[in-house]
């Protein structure tokens, strides 16, 4: 670690490129995260298992097909993380969850799998919420401030990169759990369009809202995994046979022609003021760059975070229901309680929250048509306190879920693209994220307009005091 | 490294009365999910497609 004390700050692309031309060696590289992972993570606590010999193998066999002239792409010899609802072969894959301690699943996930044959050296399983289920992903703290949960469900990820233990990590969003930890933990992360991305060998929470996606330092390097982890895989049926574009190409930096809808209703509503505040400067900036501005009606959504969470309990339920009857004690007592109220959801109301699903989708094809993306803020707050239950902004009280889950929520029930990047931090430093949406398939789009926004700013070049 | 162990842990230790929480939430969900749909045309179908090919 003495060597290079700085490496840990680079993106994918600035060490895949030094990775490439040999003057950095995978095994150095591997060994440097495996020592910060050392020191650092019991104070983070993102990593569920640590795989510090199989990681080291992976990264000799890179360094030998480098040399040998081998060189698969920029995720060769690159240390990554994988939430620990992602099957990994012969690797313990626990959901965080009693019900799963001792599981050991016989094959990959599919994106792991891709990730691997790409050439990524994983490190270890990251934490999540129990069963991706929720927003605060105990024991995990977030890096910025460790009296803060790094929010959820892929908290482990989100604050492992943060910390500058791995350089990228899988996650998975049914309300927001890519986009929430993004947010919380000042880095970047994409929900690609439903169907973009296989979720074969990843613990279900809810099969229709359920999205695989990766989450990274920078848009770049979003671009550079996801081309690796997108496309049709003939084990999962929800996967589309839609040509994956070229998302480096796309990264041009120029953003002049890009028309950027705000909605004018209900992402306005109940935000902190610093938040307010870095979403409008972030909105002002793309503007100056160029790009046009507009206003646009995104219609009713006040019943969007209900629905979310009637499909989502209720989904949730059916997949656990044979666990949940032969080992209730085995659960959590929140995932519990949430599991068995899930049970008891009405069909009525499961089928008429996909009614007003339904609605809601018109709604944003509608906004979208006119525009090629949309802007919001990620998270109406920063990361809250651990042991926080209550969330207050002006007269509004939520549960952590709900203040969690009302902006990102609705982009699972539409299924559009969605990212988020930071852009900005509120007085106690906890960073501050801007959602970015696209049309159905064009993460290509929202991915160029990240980019756009990263390389004229310096959010992201911005690291928590404990990653040293 | 943790295990599972320890989000059941902090979940007792909190205090919280999660079935409680939960029963709320169920009620809340099924009020609100029934609020947004009295708000849509009547009309609307399920959306789900069950594409036969």
């Amino acid at each position: 670690m003495d060597g290079i004390p700085d490496l840990w700050k680079c993106d994918i692309a600035a060490v895949g490129q030094q990775l490439a031309d040999k003057s950095l060696s995978p095994v150095e590289l591997t060994d440097v995260m495996l020592a910060r992972i050392a020191a650092l993570d019991p104070a983070v606590q993102a990593f569920v298992t640590v795989l510090d010999e199989s990681a080291r193998r992976r990264a000799a066999a890179a360094e030998r097909e480098i040399a040998a002239g081998r060189y698969r792409g920029p995720l060769h010899g690159i240390p990554i993380a994988i939430k620990d609802i992602y099957d990994t072969k012969d690797v313990k894959t626990t959901c965080c969850s009693r019900v799963r301690q001792d599981h050991v699943p016989t094959q990959d996930a599919t994106v792991v799998r891709r990730l691997e044959d790409a050439g990524a050296v994983v490190l270890g399983k990251v934490s999540t919420h129990e069963f991706a289920f929720g927003f605060d992903s105990t024991p995990t703290r977030n890096p910025w401030n460790t009296e803060h949960i790094p929010s959820g469900s892929s908290g482990g990820s989100g604050a492992a990169i943060a910390a500058g233990l791995c350089f990228a990590a899988t996650g998975s969003d049914t309300g927001g759990s890519i986009r929430a930890p993004a947010a919380a933990n000042g880095i970047a992360g994409i929900k690609p369009t439903y169907g973009r991305v296989s979720k074969y060998g990843v613990a279900a929470l809810s099969w229709s809202l359920d999205h695989a996606g990766p989450m990274a330092r920078s848009a770049k390097d979003l671009a550079i995994l996801l081309s690796v982890m997108a496309g049709h895989d003939p084990l999962d049926p929800d996967t589309k046979d839609v040509a994956v574009q070229n998302y480096a190409a796309a990264l041009t930096g120029e953003i002049r022609d890009v028309r950027i809808g705000v909605p004018s209703n209900y992402f306005n509503d109940d935000v902190t003021p610093a938040v307010a505040e870095a979403f409008d400067t972030a909105v002002t900036h793309l503007a100056s760059m160029g790009a046009q501005v507009m206003a646009v009606d995104v219609g009713d959504l006040d019943g969007a975070l209900d629905c979310m969470l009637a499909i989502a309990m209720a989904e949730a339920a059916v997949y656990h229901q044979d666990s949940l009857s032969g080992t209730p004690d085995l659960y959590g007592a929140e995932t519990r309680a949430l599991l068995e109220a899930g049970a008891l959801m009405s069909a009525s109301t499961y089928l008429n929250a996909q009614r007003v699903r339904s609605v809601v989708k018109v709604s944003f094809q509608r906004a979208l048509s006119g525009v090629d993306v949309l802007l919001t803020p990620t998270q109406p707050r920063t990361a809250m306190k651990v042991g926080e239950t209550v969330s207050r902004i002006g007269p509004r009280e939520e549960s952590v879920f709900e203040v969690s889950a009302r902006f990102c929520a609705p982009f699972n029930l539409s299924g559009l693209p969605a990212a988020s990047v930071p852009c900005g931090r509120c007085q106690d430093d906890l960073p501050i994220g801007l959602q970015i949406i696209g049309k159905p398939f064009d993460e290509a789009m929202v991915l160029r307009v990240a980019d756009a926004f990263q390389i004229t700013t310096d959010h992201h070049r911005r690291y928590p005091a404990l990653a040293g | 490294m943790h295990t599972g162990e320890d989000t059941v842990t902090r979940e007792a230790d909190a205090g919280t009365d999660w079935t409680a929480v939960a029963t709320q939430l169920l009620g809340d969900v099924d009020r609100r999910v029934m609020t947004a749909v009295a708000r849509i045309d009547p009309e609307t179908p399920l959306g789900v497609s069950f594409d036969a090919r």
